[in-house]
């Protein structure tokens, strides 16, 4: 029984009591380690495997590939910068960049303050908050596509339930999905209604994590409620604001789900995003070098953009937790 | 007076509040409920100018009608057993890694451990060509390796299990060794059943994004049998572009399994987003 102890337990004792390190069982604490090593490894074989076949090698094939004509069935060669050059060129290429960065730009700030307001209001004390705070999430759990399809129908222009109570109210019908200045608005529109409930919890414990004494503090010093929320509640969750800042940049320029399902890229390529530009070459053209080439563009796009969060909106944020 | 004054800024606040939440909730609630009330509808009663709420009477004929137009039964229990497998395949080597992270000690752990945050940092944008390539090569395409093995590595869950693992005292280990106990039987009977809800909210995060995950099985599936929910939901919109009452029901039918989990284990969806809510 005593012959199984862990010797790193009895080590120190024996080393206080006589101040050497006598009879220690070297043999033993050398197997000790080695056993921890060969399970330690043993227990990360799934994710080395893994992280070899899915990780690394895509990762530097992803690149190898870019430099190639590569359809999936015929010759591949190697063509140096022509595909780069190509999508430099093509028109497409630009409008999918263009139009995800519209999206970005109205998603990004809009769910923010969207998110953040709905938390404020949760976080107070009335009657049935579980309710509210049940029914905002909803839409959160459901299937992207399932509710995509939904809202398309919704927006539909001559049967859509959005138009029908435009109309009763006496407005004009609105081409919600096939109105090429629309649109994006509504897709943008979808995207916050979908992801409010998953912001909304995460500010929530933001919010909860807001010493009570600092508005208490605030109060006495005859603060109002502006007050309070410009200079206490807002810097506070400013890290929250800052995650999710960077998190909604870097999906918003590869947002693709909602716009397949809901306009396909339409009307008049409106919608139409780069993420898509890629998955046409990639799985209708069948050119992975070029679409590998999108990939990797989009990939030092989105680098960058992060590299310029964290150096310009960074600085804003407050992270003293009291 | 004053006093007076303050309490019905408090009553009228709380009203506006409510008023506000109220509305919100509407927006959020509508499209479901008529998704169903439309699933249960005549089609005539879609195309119509007067639009009511509710059918003149259910037509449940619409779902058997979905599922025979579409294998939406196949496309279910493909779903199932792929969110499933994902899940147990995942949360295996999530723990075992964060069990060699945590509690043993060996050379390369903390080199490993970054490599393991750092691929969370790898853009999406890169992996998606080579990542099918790889797959056709090994003959998956089309198959459940492709929809289930590259879903089993979550850097985010190994950290997180890493985390919770490193808050159960190291002592027990010890106390379980010395009664016998081999490392193995440590992470099973010991430390794995006090992490359940860490688990738990893992597990259920990620069978929510397995169940909904739509771009990956888009790509790598060709045949009608191998396909997932939300692949069939597209394709059926795509080819019956305005049978609104079936393609409502179809969507009524993804939605209801997500919805019964989430009301009975709303907890854990709760804590599993504020856990990769502070990913940051």
């Amino acid at each position: 029984m005593l012959g199984n102890i862990p010797q790193h337990h009895c080590e120190p004792k024996v080393e206080e009591v006589f101040g050497v390190a006598v009879n220690t069982p070297q043999r033993r604490r050398w197997s000790q380690r080695t056993e921890q090593t060969i399970i330690g490894y043993l227990c990360l074989l799934p994710t080395f495997a893994y992280a070899a076949v899915f990780l690394v090698f895509p990762v530097i094939f992803s690149l190898v590939l870019s430099f190639r004509r590569w359809p999936m069935f015929g010759p591949k060669k190697f063509v140096g910068w022509e595909n780069y050059i190509r999508i430099f060129q093509d028109d497409l290429f630009w409008l999918g960049l263009k139009n995800a960065g519209r999206y970005t730009i109205a998603f990004v700030p809009l769910s923010i303050i969207t998110s953040l307001f709905v938390a404020l209001l949760l976080n107070t004390k009335i009657r049935g908050i579980n309710f509210y705070r049940t029914g905002y999430f909803i839409p959160t759990i459901t299937s992207a596509v399932a509710v995509a399809v939904v809202w398309t129908f919704l927006f539909d222009t001559n049967y859509g339930l959005v138009n029908d109570w435009l109309t009763r109210l006496g407005f004009e019908r609105v081409g919600w999905l096939s109105d090429p200045k629309v649109a994006m608005w509504s897709i943008v529109f979808f995207s916050i209604w979908r992801g409010l409930g998953y912001n909304v919890v995460i500010y929530l414990a933001a919010l909860q994590g807001v010493p009570v004494q600092l508005y208490e503090a605030a109060k006495i010093d005859g603060a109002g409620w502006w007050a309070q929320f410009r200079y206490i509640t807002l810097p506070m969750v400013s890290p929250t604001t800052f995650f999710m800042f960077i998190m909604g940049i870097i999906g918003s320029i590869q947002v693709f789900e909602q716009i397949f399902i809901m306009t396909g890229g339409g009307p008049m390529r409106s919608t139409y995003v780069v993420f898509m530009y890629m998955y046409d070459y990639a799985f209708r053209y069948n050119e992975m070098g070029y679409a590998a080439a999108v990939g990797y563009i989009m990939a030092v796009l989105i680098f960058i953009l992060t590299l310029i969060n964290m150096k310009v909106t960074g600085k804003s944020v407050h992270y003293d937790q009291a | 007076m004053r006093k007076n004054s303050v309490a019905v800024r408090k009553v009228v606040g709380k009203l506006v509040t409510h008023l506000i939440l109220m509305i919100g909730l509407v927006i959020m609630i509508i499209p479901f409920l008529w998704m169903v009330t439309t699933s249960l509808k005549e089609i005539w009663e879609v195309f119509t100018p007067q639009m009511q709420w509710l059918p003149e009477t259910p037509i449940w004929q619409n779902y058997v009608d979905a599922w025979n137009y579409a294998p939406f039964g196949r496309y279910y229990l493909n779903t199932a057993f792929v969110s499933i497998s994902v899940v147990v395949l995942q949360l295996t080597i999530c723990s075992l890694a964060a069990f060699a992270l945590s509690r043993l000690e060996f050379p390369g752990r903390d080199i490993i451990f970054y490599g393991i945050l750092g691929t969370m940092m790898l853009p999406g944008t890169i992996m998606l060509v080579p990542s099918y390539l790889v797959l056709h090569w090994l003959g998956w395409i089309d198959t459940y390796w492709a929809l289930i093995i590259p879903a089993v590595f979550n850097a985010f869950g190994i950290f997180l299990l890493r985390q919770f693992f490193m808050t159960i005292p190291k002592d027990l280990d010890d106390a379980a060794i010395i009664d016998g106990c081999s490392r193995f039987g440590v992470l099973w009977r010991m430390i794995i059943p006090l992490s359940k809800p860490a688990l738990a909210a893992i597990g259920l995060m990620t069978f929510m994004g397995q169940w909904n995950s739509f771009m990956w099985p888009l790509i790598v599936t060709n045949s009608e049998n191998m396909r997932t929910i939300t692949v069939g939901i597209s394709m059926f919109k795509d080819q019956f572009s305005n049978m609104w009452t079936l393609m409502m029901a179809a969507s009524t039918t993804a939605t209801i399994p997500l919805l019964i989990l989430f009301f009975f284990s709303q907890r854990f969806f709760i804590e599993g987003i504020t856990l990769t809510g502070m990913k940051g």
